[in-house]
């Protein structure tokens, strides 16, 4: 992980002790921009920079030109990118190969010949972010005029490996505030926002997956609380791994001046899977709301549609994780968790019975949540069948 | 739109009021200056009072990494300047694998050398001649310049001169924190090092960057007292194994097994027979040929590449000092070799003693007088084994100590 390297140290360290000792705030930002394009090519290097700049350039301008077909047109590029260098192989592998194998095999055969190693450094951000911006200037949004700004907003250092996932309306306000006026606050807040951020992920989340990949393999010979407590680890490896970074990008960001977003927020005080989901990943789950449920029609059209629209939202939800089938079903599986959960009240008689156990017992309301959420976390991270008996062997079965 | 001010502010989120930026800012660094000066002092003190060999809970494999100052300050503890240093490195044979601590052969070749010497066992198990023994002895040449490097090798076996995997980073941590000889060819190797090295190629910038800092913060001796004195808090999945990954290193001693503990089956094992018969003509089978019943012939690309790379790995005033053991494997294994397999081992044995005492070490091999009885296995000694080794390597060191000048003074 990139954060973790003594080369991301120093690098940030320079880029932090430069940036406050230049005077004026388009040194800053001139400074920024060229740090920005360092950090880029050291990480993705000259065959991962391309794609992402032939992205950024095709973005940049079909936002400028405010003209609708050109946002769409730059939507399904980046889109197409995305799915290129992520899911190419996965979608030949998994859907084409069954209906045609020679058909599958030479199409990944042609796909292989062209796909650089490794896709490129955080594809996934910049599609999304792209994806945004171009959304909201179609939708009558002002665009970002100038390029170096576009550039920041783009390749970021501090946001570009592990997000959150930006919003240009915030990004940029926050942006041109930073590189205007310092302020020791921001310092402070920074360095205590990242050393909290390497205590989660170096002292915590190390430590746990040491244990997980220590006792997982024997979790059929554990004692029963043996397996609660594994069960346990594994939910709050992810959390503090994963809100470890962003704690490292969102401090980083602030030394810089500049504010991101907030990813997580206790979700495992949650109350309801609606509640989870405001409080886990929350850059991830915001975008999906606003940029696929939202357009697909969200609620306004009747339960089954809502129903289909939150399925879709939330496999694509778990596929942006990773190209594998096990993450697909961890989405829908929160799907339809949703569903029960924004559903259940309608349910004549059950409905209102548990509405007013949660309401006299709000402790049950967050054991059922919680248990939800780690329960699927099993499914996140091993495959069906495994992760369906580690359920099971929780319960002694 | 009051989401927009937010990030609109240009200062951090609401803080608490116990918060007080400048007082954090001043904290921090303070903190740093006072843990960088403590990593620094701590690295000058010897962290192993009873200190026998870095045995597996003190090792990489165990997430142990020593670092120059604590290997330096476990020499200077156990040494007086005014003593011949020996220092011995080399791989698991030296180490002494099989003899426990007190019965270990460097305790042995102390006894023999007496006091007018001071022998310190750095070896690795794994390690080459060029890893962290050989480092150590090079960065205190000018403190001990009464010093013999004493390491052991395979036949044909030649060095990295930037040693070996999992021990490299002594030697990069040495090397740039500018505490090694200024030699030339070996800064070149280096340069070529990083262009041939895939791996390294890709690790540089951390391998600088790591030294870099270490140089400035001392973070390294600084964990290192924490992992020994009070919590490890990076485990390792080969040992100390659950529930006991975190606890401080000193509490582990060092509790090498005695080869004659173990019965000989299980040390030469019949399934593993052929495996190890293998082995024994590997070190040889791919570097000689003969025509008919004529003498072995060594490839010369290889004599070329073993005399390259041992040249590379040390100054000339330091090969002088230096003495290679070729090793043996047991005889319980050699001598299951075919007639013809057996001339070209013994040619090895001459040819690899050849080039290492061409290219300016002393190099010697262990006579004959070792039995299958002295191995533990094919290749590591028992205590008896290891008891001959010390005295056919104080003999040797003491004329190294003669030819070389060093009147120490007890």
């Amino acid at each position: 992980m990139i954060f973790v390297t003594y080369w991301y140290v120093m690098f940030a360290t320079l880029v932090v002790v430069v940036f406050w000792t230049l005077r004026w705030p388009r040194a800053r930002l001139g400074f920024l921009a060229v740090a920005c394009l360092v950090f880029h090519a050291h990480f993705a290097g000259p065959a991962g920079m391309l794609p992402i700049i032939i992205l950024m350039i095709l973005t940049f301008f079909a936002g400028r030109s405010r003209r609708p077909w050109a946002c769409v047109a730059a939507i399904v590029t980046c889109v197409a990118a995305l799915c290129f260098y992520k899911y190419s192989l996965f979608i030949l592998g998994e859907l084409v190969a069954p209906l045609s194998r020679p058909l599958a095999r030479s199409l990944l055969a042609g796909t292989k010949a062209i796909m650089p190693g490794a896709p490129p450094l955080g594809v996934s951000f910049f599609a999304f972010e792209f994806v945004h911006y171009l959304y909201e200037v179609k939708r009558g949004g002002e665009p970002i005029r100038n390029p170096v700004k576009f550039l920041l907003f783009a390749i970021f250092f501090p946001s570009l490996v592990a997000g959150p996932i930006k919003r240009y309306t915030q990004f940029l306000p926050s942006l041109e505030a930073g590189v205007q006026r310092l302020h020791w606050e921001n310092i402070a807040w920074g360095l205590g926002r990242v050393g909290q951020g390497f205590f989660k992920k170096l002292l915590i989340a190390d430590n746990l997956t040491f244990l997980i990949d220590f006792y997982q393999p024997q979790f059929a010979s554990l004692s029963l609380v043996s397996r609660w407590g594994v069960f346990a680890a594994i939910a709050f490896r992810i959390l503090m791994d994963f809100s470890g970074y962003s704690d490292i990008a969102i401090g980083c960001a602030q030394l810089l001046g500049v504010r991101l977003p907030e990813n997580f927020n206790w979700p495992y005080a949650a109350h309801s899977i609606q509640d989870f989901w405001q409080r886990w990943h929350i850059s991830l789950s915001t975008w999906i709301r606003d940029y696929v449920y939202i357009p697909l029609g969200g609620s306004r059209h009747g339960v089954v549609r809502r129903v289909f629209n939150g399925l879709v939202a939330f496999a694509l939800c778990g596929l942006w994780h990773g190209p594998a089938w096990h993450f697909v079903i961890w989405g829908l599986y929160h799907g339809m968790g949703l569903m029960v959960c924004a559903t259940y009240r309608q349910v004549p008689g059950l409905g209102s019975a548990v509405q007013k156990i949660f309401a006299k017992e709000p402790l049950s309301a967050w054991l059922l949540t919680q248990a939800f959420a780690w329960f699927g976390w099993l499914v996140f991270f091993y495959p069906l069948p495994e992760a369906l008996r580690m359920a099971g062997q929780l319960f002694g079965l | 739109m009051s989401d927009l001010t937010q990030f609109s502010a240009a200062r951090p989120p609401d803080t608490p009021r116990w918060f007080q930026p400048r007082t954090f800012l001043a904290g921090f660094a303070g903190a740093l200056v006072l843990l960088s000066v403590a990593g620094a002092w701590l690295g000058r003190q010897d962290r192993h009072p009873g200190f026998t060999r870095f045995h597996p809970f003190i090792s990489p494999e165990a997430q142990y990494y020593p670092t120059i100052a604590e290997m330096c300050a476990i020499v200077r503890t156990h040494c007086r300047p005014n003593q011949v240093l020996v220092i011995v490195g080399g791989n698991s044979i030296f180490y002494g694998v099989g003899q426990p601590a007190d019965k270990m052969w460097t305790r042995r070749l102390q006894e023999l050398l007496g006091d007018r010497y001071c022998v310190v066992n750095l070896a690795f198990r794994g390690a080459s001649a060029a890893d962290g023994a050989a480092v150590v002895a090079e960065v205190l040449r000018d403190e001990f310049p009464r010093q013999i490097y004493v390491a052991n090798v395979g036949p044909m076996q030649g060095i990295d001169p930037v040693g070996s995997d999992p021990y490299r980073f002594i030697f990069w941590e040495a090397y740039y924190k500018g505490l090694l000889m200024d030699y030339a060819p070996r800064t070149r190797y280096i340069a070529q090092h990083f262009r041939n090295d895939a791996r390294d190629r890709r690790a540089h910038p951390e391998i600088i960057g790591r030294v870099w800092l270490d140089r400035l913060l001392h973070f390294r001796d600084l964990w290192n007292y924490v992992t020994m004195e009070w919590i490890c808090t990076i485990p390792s999945a080969y040992q100390p194994a659950l529930p006991q990954v975190h606890w401080p290193r000193q509490r582990f001693a060092d509790t090498e097994p005695d080869f004659v503990d173990i019965p000989w089956a299980s040390r030469f094992r019949r399934d593993l027979a052929s495996t190890e018969l293998g082995i024994v003509r590997g070190f040889t089978e791919s570097y000689y040929h003969r025509d008919g019943e004529g003498p072995w012939q060594l490839a010369e690309w290889k004599r070329k590449d073993v005399d390259t790379y041992i040249r590379l790995a040390m100054p000339e005033a330091l090969r002088r000092r230096t003495l290679i053991i070729v090793s043996k494997n047991s005889p319980y294994y050699v001598d299951q070799l075919a007639p013809g397999e057996r001339e070209r081992d013994d040619q090895g044995y001459r040819d690899t003693l050849e080039i290492w005492r061409g290219a300016g070490y002393h190099a010697a091999t262990y006579p004959n007088d070792f039995a299958a009885a002295d191995y533990g296995d094919r290749t590591h000694l028992t205590v008896t084994g290891g008891r001959k080794l010390a005295g056919m390597v104080a003999d040797d060191v003491r004329a190294i100590a003669a030819e070389c000048g060093y009147q120490a003074t007890p």
